[in-house]
């Protein structure tokens, strides 16, 4: 009797703690899982909601939004997608952003893309913790001016200042003191740099990064930008440029310049099929040119192809639209 | 040792039980969440349409506010995917709402512009009734004609 007891004691205690055990384990399980799904719901939620912002944004030729968010967010942008608490939503808008945006404040702008036809809306989505410097020659002031200046270019919430090559030069340590709280800087070269003032930058900027744009057009609406890397890509108006500026890199600007592309190459398929209906229906008008325009338009439409090029077809589709109106309706 | 094995076995019971009401209530609550969410998104979705390029209207050069039936006409978004998405599925169509109509004619090439609802896009496999129908005025333009007619974008959310 005393040994069963003795046995039972033990044997007791031992099955109470592996069942304490067991259930621990459990409610430690349970409450991670719980904290790890509330999570994701939570995350789910907010990056849907910003696609909303962007769907509502989207009515605007030219809007800017200031979104205070109330408490510290950490988003990743890539590949299309927003990433956030381990929750992922491609984003169906054209969106140029940095990889990393943290923070409680986020600034969006949008700006419409005309080739010549609205083709889609661009979206820009920084954390004001990158400081946009323009730096122009005499030859690019103007332009500069216009991009900084006017409303429908660079967002005018986003951080940014102009200088010319010669303030820059003389001032570039006092400049690095009064974007010391910026976590980054990055220099816009309207103008070809000296190979001593690029060593100067990189000597005094612990943090800058410099990107070149390059235009054979006066006003700057076409041309090349070199990113950090030394990749090479074209943008087609102020607001690719823009998004340019603002992406991390070459490979997510060229992300969103799919997407353009792709719009771009359904809505001339939409023009294209208009003037087809509409010629079907008005005999007595002339719209064989810019059918043929706009269908060459859309098949020449890729990104290995110049901005020289795309000029050339958004001038001509343009220009043939215009002869178009009185009996004959214009396209757009 | 029994009484120890039968406390461990109500307990568990018990836990299970609570357990099975907790994820029924805490399923429903995500799915109402899910609804609001698809809600707003289609209300969002409801203003931003009509300002799609491949619909709005753009006249010489100019974005007006209105929406373009020709554009309807050619328009294909379940071939030419449109740039918004929701977590749920819904059926976009376009209604003339003034001039009233006699009767309802859905638009095709042949007789436009004599008809009267344009639909523009339908999920696949609808066999489920629609839950909520939501809509707002737009206004109808006609190339051929210059006319604009006072019409309604319809949503009907497929929850």
């Amino acid at each position: 009797m005393d040994n069963r007891a003795q046995f039972s004691m033990p044997f007791t205690t031992l099955f109470a703690i592996l069942v304490g055990a067991i259930l621990l384990l459990f409610f430690i399980g349970f409450a991670y899982k719980y904290i790890s799904f509330s999570g994701a719901l939570t995350s789910a939620e907010t990056v849907q909601a910003l696609n909303d912002e962007f769907a509502a944004f989207a009515v605007s030729d030219a809007a800017e939004k200031t979104m205070d968010f109330q408490q510290d967010f950490d988003f990743q942008y890539r590949g299309g997608s927003i990433y956030s608490g381990g929750q992922s939503q491609s984003v169906d808008q054209v969106l140029f952003a940095p990889a990393e945006i943290q923070g409680d404040v986020l600034f969006l702008a949008t700006r419409a893309v005309e080739l010549p036809y609205r083709v889609a809306n661009a979206f820009y989505l920084v954390d004001g913790r990158t400081m946009y410097l323009f730096i122009s020659d005499e030859a690019s002031k103007s332009a500069v001016d216009s991009i900084v200046s006017s409303y429908t270019a660079f967002p005018q919430t986003f951080p940014h200042a102009s200088y010319t090559l010669e303030q820059i030069t003389d001032s570039l340590a006092l400049l690095e003191e009064t974007t010391a709280m910026y976590d980054s800087v990055r220099f816009l070269f309207f103008a070809d740099p000296s190979n001593t003032l690029l060593a100067d930058i990189e000597e005094t900027f612990s943090n800058a990064e410099v990107l070149y744009v390059e235009s054979t057009v006066e006003d700057y609406t076409y041309g090349d930008v070199t990113f950090p890397n030394g990749k090479k890509a074209f943008y087609l108006g102020y607001p690719l440029l823009l998004g340019a500026m603002i992406s991390a890199d070459a490979s997510g600007y060229e992300q969103s310049i799919d997407t353009v592309l792709e719009r771009l190459a359904v809505v001339t398929g939409v023009y294209y099929d208009k003037a087809r209906f509409i010629s079907a229906r008005l005999p007595a008008c002339d719209y064989g040119a810019i059918k043929g325009y706009l269908s060459s338009y859309r098949s020449f439409v890729n990104k290995e192809a110049t901005y020289s090029q795309f000029q050339g077809y958004v001038e001509r589709v343009d220009e043939t639209n215009k002869d178009l109106g009185g009996d004959c309706p214009v396209l757009f | 040792m029994m009484e120890t094995i039968l406390i461990a076995v109500i307990f568990v019971i018990l836990l299970v039980v609570a357990l099975a009401f907790y994820f029924k209530f805490s399923a429903e609550s995500v799915e109402q969440t899910a609804e609001n969410v698809c809600l707003v998104s289609n209300t969002v979705l409801l203003a931003s349409i009509a300002a799609t390029p491949e619909i709005a209207c753009s006249i010489e050069g100019q974005r007006e506010p209105c929406i373009d039936t020709t554009k309807l006409l050619v328009f294909d978004p379940n071939r030419d995917r449109l740039p918004y998405s929701t977590i749920c599925s819904q059926k976009v169509s376009f209604e003339q709402v003034y001039p009233v109509p006699d009767n309802d004619v859905v638009c095709t090439s042949n007789i436009y512009p004599d008809c009267t609802i344009y639909p523009f896009s339908e999920p696949e496999g609808t066999s489920v009734e629609a839950g909520i129908r939501i809509s707002t005025p737009v206004t109808l333009y006609y190339p051929l004609t210059e006319d604009y007619k006072l019409g309604r974008l319809v949503i009907e959310i497929f929850p």
